[in-house]
């Protein structure tokens, strides 16, 4: 049997908590696991200067999580994610993210849709004008 | 479940709200009697009365949960008695202080008037305090704050949402304030609760809003590439200010040919194609005080700014009989530019003065306090 | 049985009061509390002119069950209610209910040929007299609860001003007669307020204006006198009674009585303490100057205590490593396994009756 790293949740309805913990492939979500390595609380925290983006917070044993990818066990998809922000393993996909140049010029474009129409002139619409919202 | 009816004009309740049926039965309320009854019949009396007006829609079961036999209070001390004296004063002699009791000149009586004698001798009137408990609440602090006309109102909001407690979303009325904890309502929420009813008001955009978008249109209109200004106008945004009406002597829909191509797909109704075909009839128009008439395009809502200035920003009046319960009691700081207020601390009585507003003379409120004292 | 016809003009009992003396809208707070009464409209009694109510001693105890109540409350929203709505946009007299517009004092004004006659009459209104004679009392029955004034938005202003200089909030706070938490509070709305003005948001000012107008004011003056700053709060500890024999020879001061409740004495427990020290070096004679020179340095002192101790919370927050998403922050934080996580074996309460499961802190 595979020993994974994975979370398992806890918490209440709309509160999600989750631990970080080692366990055997098998055994259940919530089943005591081999080891608690850390915790994961998915639910943002506004900024404590009120300035900027939302915050989430990751504890983690690092050095026990090093011993157990170094003995084998096997992350999960999004315990894979949560590593590879501590920098234990690499990240198995990455963000490529378009440069801003370029979304400028996207935008740019998608806005040449949107015709603006001056005092009086005869002009006609084109489809990208937004519909009614209400 | 709580009561619906709560403003029955044949029993003339005080209650937490600025109904005009709670004001007027607030207006002719007397403080229950106590002659001819039995002490137990004067508490009961004194706790029904008082229960009706400090959070009616709580069980009693909820409410005995959250009271509390100790009562704050506080004594104002003068630095410059405390430096030059230790306290020893106070108990020298036989223990009950040197200090002679203030003599009256000969002449002068006790003064009568309640308040006089109050000052002379203020005592610190704990039993007003029976029901600050509830202060604490979120629905109870959002009304304190005059962001809502009835604590049910507040209520209501806390439920629906609409109340912040430290820039979180707290849906719960009955969540427990803490000292420097800072609650938020919206603006337009709360303009429209303790404002004059009606949403006309709502939905007009004012002077100064027509002058916002205006200048919104003229940049969008200059502007060919990307800018901060479009990418607000996504539908979502404008979902929330797309009922404002514009008025047509003012606006008047620019020239959208009424073709085919332009009704279809497009937001123009009828009555927009028709206001449109009459401004292309006279394009150049000049209004009577010579200024030139602002052209609206038929896509103006998209143009709207995130936070329009609507008319109640304005021309907001208070809702009738908003001055008789205009006051913010000493242990909140509001600030109505902005709808948020800070709970500074809980409330506290004073010598000759409580902070728990309520309409009960203290004889009523002590009966009040020692039946909820029971079996403590 | 026909009803039996009772002449209009005859009051069924002596505690009907006649139209023309319950002009006054306190009437009913006048009258001793064990006076029922009854407000006979003259309309209201030549429509009807016998009784179908039940008599005066049959009355429930308190309140008027009458089948004119809902006349009776048509009749006050015509006559009174209105009376209550004064418009004065620019006074700080506030109209509660203990106030009597009918007794709103006037000087004499000299009417404008243009002028319409209600806004003569407002005019007229003598707001500085009316001020000195209002009461603060909201609640007719209720004498010890008084509106305390709000600070106005000038006075804000100040507060602001003085905490951006670099003044300390406690400084600020006797300074200007505010407690120490209003001070800190009106800081963090003023700091929201400014960033909203920042953001282009509007103000609700009109509103702000008027509510203010509506309720006593404490407006900023070089000294202003809003509140008491040194409050002392009373420990619960003191509620009871303590016995303690103590020899007549010996001086027993504040700090001896502490002791004996086990809790700390007032002169540290007291909000400003640091005034009973400048009045004592006042009463001892010192020079100002002196006073000033001990005084910015206990300033300066606390000030660097404030600074470690933000730096320490600081350190604790900013601990671990920061790694930013799109969307998020993600702080990554140390911990050691064994003292982490949730414990096992210990059954969630969040289903359980009886249970708070309201939030009792935010953030």
């Amino acid at each position: 049997m595979v020993v994974r790293l994975r979370l398992a949740r806890f918490g209440a309805r709309n509160r999600p908590l989750y631990n970080i913990v080692v366990a055997q492939a098998r055994t259940a979500r919530n089943s005591k696991p081999m080891e608690v390595i850390g915790t994961y609380d998915p639910i943002p925290k506004p900024a404590p200067d009120g300035e900027g983006k939302p915050f989430k917070d990751i504890q983690l044993d690092i050095t026990r999580a090093k011993y157990w990818l170094g003995v084998g066990a096997q992350p999960s998809d999004p315990v894979w994610r949560l590593f590879a922000m501590f920098g234990l393993i690499e990240p198995q996909w990455k963000v490529v993210r378009i440069p801003a140049q370029q979304e400028d010029k996207a935008l740019y474009e998608k806005v040449q849709k949107v015709k603006i129409i001056p005092d009086g002139g005869p002009k006609t619409t084109t489809t990208a004008k937004p519909t009614p919202t209400s | 479940m709580a009561r619906t009816k709560i403003f029955a004009l044949k029993r003339p309740y005080p209650r937490q709200s600025w109904n005009k049926h709670a004001v007027y039965n607030l207006y002719r309320y007397r403080q229950p009697g106590t002659a001819n009854r039995t002490f137990y019949q004067q508490k009961f009396r004194a706790k029904q009365e008082t229960r009706r007006f400090h959070g009616e829609y709580l069980t009693e079961r909820k409410w005995n949960s959250m009271f509390r036999h100790t009562l704050r209070g506080v004594v104002s001390m003068d630095p410059a008695v405390m430096a030059r004296d230790d306290g020893s004063s106070v108990v020298s002699g036989r223990g009950s202080g040197t200090d002679e009791p203030p003599r009256r000149l000969i002449g002068t009586q006790e003064p009568e008037d309640e308040e006089l004698s109050g000052l002379r001798n203020p005592r610190i009137p704990f039993a007003q305090m029976t029901f600050a408990p509830l202060e604490r609440r979120l629905d109870t602090a959002v009304y304190r704050a005059l962001f809502a006309s009835s604590v049910r109102q507040a209520r209501m909001m806390c439920l629906h949402g609409k109340v912040m407690v430290n820039g979180i979303k707290v849906p719960h009325a009955g969540y427990m304030l803490n000292p420097g904890d800072m609650f938020s309502v919206d603006p337009l929420l709360v303009m429209s609760a303790i404002g004059e009813q009606g949403r006309s008001s709502f939905k007009k955009l004012s002077t100064q809003a027509k002058v916002d978008l205006q200048k919104a249109i003229e940049e969008g209109q200059s502007k060919t590439k990307s800018s901060t200004y479009l990418k607000a106008s996504n539908k979502k945004v404008l979902a929330g200010n797309a009922d404002a009406e514009v008025d047509t002597d003012t606006f008047t829909a620019a020239g959208v040919k009424p073709t085919e191509e332009a009704t279809e797909g497009t937001e123009s109704t009828e009555a927009a194609s028709t206001k449109a075909t009459k401004a292309e009839t006279q394009p150049e128009e000049e209004t009577s005080s010579g200024k030139k008439k602002f052209h609206l395009p038929s896509d103006w809502r998209t143009y709207l700014p995130k936070h329009p200035r609507w008319k109640i920003y304005d021309e907001w009046k208070p809702k009738r009989f908003m001055n008789l319960f205009a006051f913010v009691p000493r242990y909140l700081e509001v600030n109505h530019h902005i709808c948020h207020a800070v709970y500074l601390r809980h409330p506290v009585a004073r010598a000759g003065s409580a902070e728990v507003p309520n309409p009960f003379n203290h004889d009523t409120m002590q009966l009040a306090y020692n039946w909820y004292l029971r079996r403590r | 049985m026909p009803p039996r016809l009772r002449p209009s003009s005859l009051p069924s009992t002596s505690n009907v009061i006649p139209q023309s003396f319950s002009s006054s809208p306190l009437l009913p707070f006048l009258l001793p509390s064990h006076h029922i009464y009854t407000v006979i409209s003259s309309s209201s009694s030549s429509s009807r002119n016998f009784s179908t109510s039940k008599p005066a001693y049959r009355r429930a105890r308190g309140f008027e069950k009458t089948p004119g109540t809902r006349n009776g409350f048509i009749e006050w929203m015509a006559k009174y209610a209105p009376r209550y709505n004064v418009p004065n946009p620019t006074n700080n007299v506030p109209v509660y209910m203990t106030y009597q517009p009918r007794a709103l004092p006037s000087k004499k004004v000299e009417r404008a040929p243009g002028m319409s006659r209600k806004k003569a009459k407002l005019d007229s209104i003598d707001w500085d007299t009316a001020k000195e004679k209002s009461t603060l009392s909201p609640f007719p029955g209720n004498k010890s609860f008084k509106a305390h004034p709000v600070i106005s938005t000038e006075f804000r202003e100040q507060i602001d001003l003085r905490i951006k200089a670099g003044r300390s909030v406690r400084r600020v706070s006797a300074e200007l007669n505010c407690e120490l938490e209003r001070i800190a509070a009106v800081v963090r709305l003023k700091a929201i307020e400014n960033k909203w003005i920042e953001q282009g948001r509007p103000l609700c000012t009109e509103m702000q204006t008027r509510v203010h107008a509506m309720m006593p004011v404490t407006h900023y003056t070089t000294f202003p006198q809003h509140e008491s700053i040194t409050d002392l709060r009373i420990h619960p500890a003191t509620n009871n009674q303590l016995f303690l024999s103590v020899p007549e020879s010996m001086a027993f001061n504040r700090k001896d009585a502490s002791d004996a409740f086990g809790i700390l004495p007032a002169d540290v427990r007291m909000p400003h303490s640091e005034l009973i020290e400048v009045e004592r070096m006042k009463q001892a004679g010192v020079e100002v100057h002196e006073m000033i020179r001990i005084e910015t340095e206990r300033e300066n002192r606390e000030a660097e205590e404030l600074k470690e101790k933000r730096e320490r919370i600081e350190k604790r927050l900013k601990a671990g490593k920061v790694v930013e998403t799109e969307r998020f922050r993600f702080r990554l934080r140390p911990a050691t396994a064994g003292a982490v996580g949730h414990r096992y074996g210990v059954p969630a309460e969040d289903r359980k009756r009886g249970v708070n499961k309201i939030p009792t802190r935010v953030l």
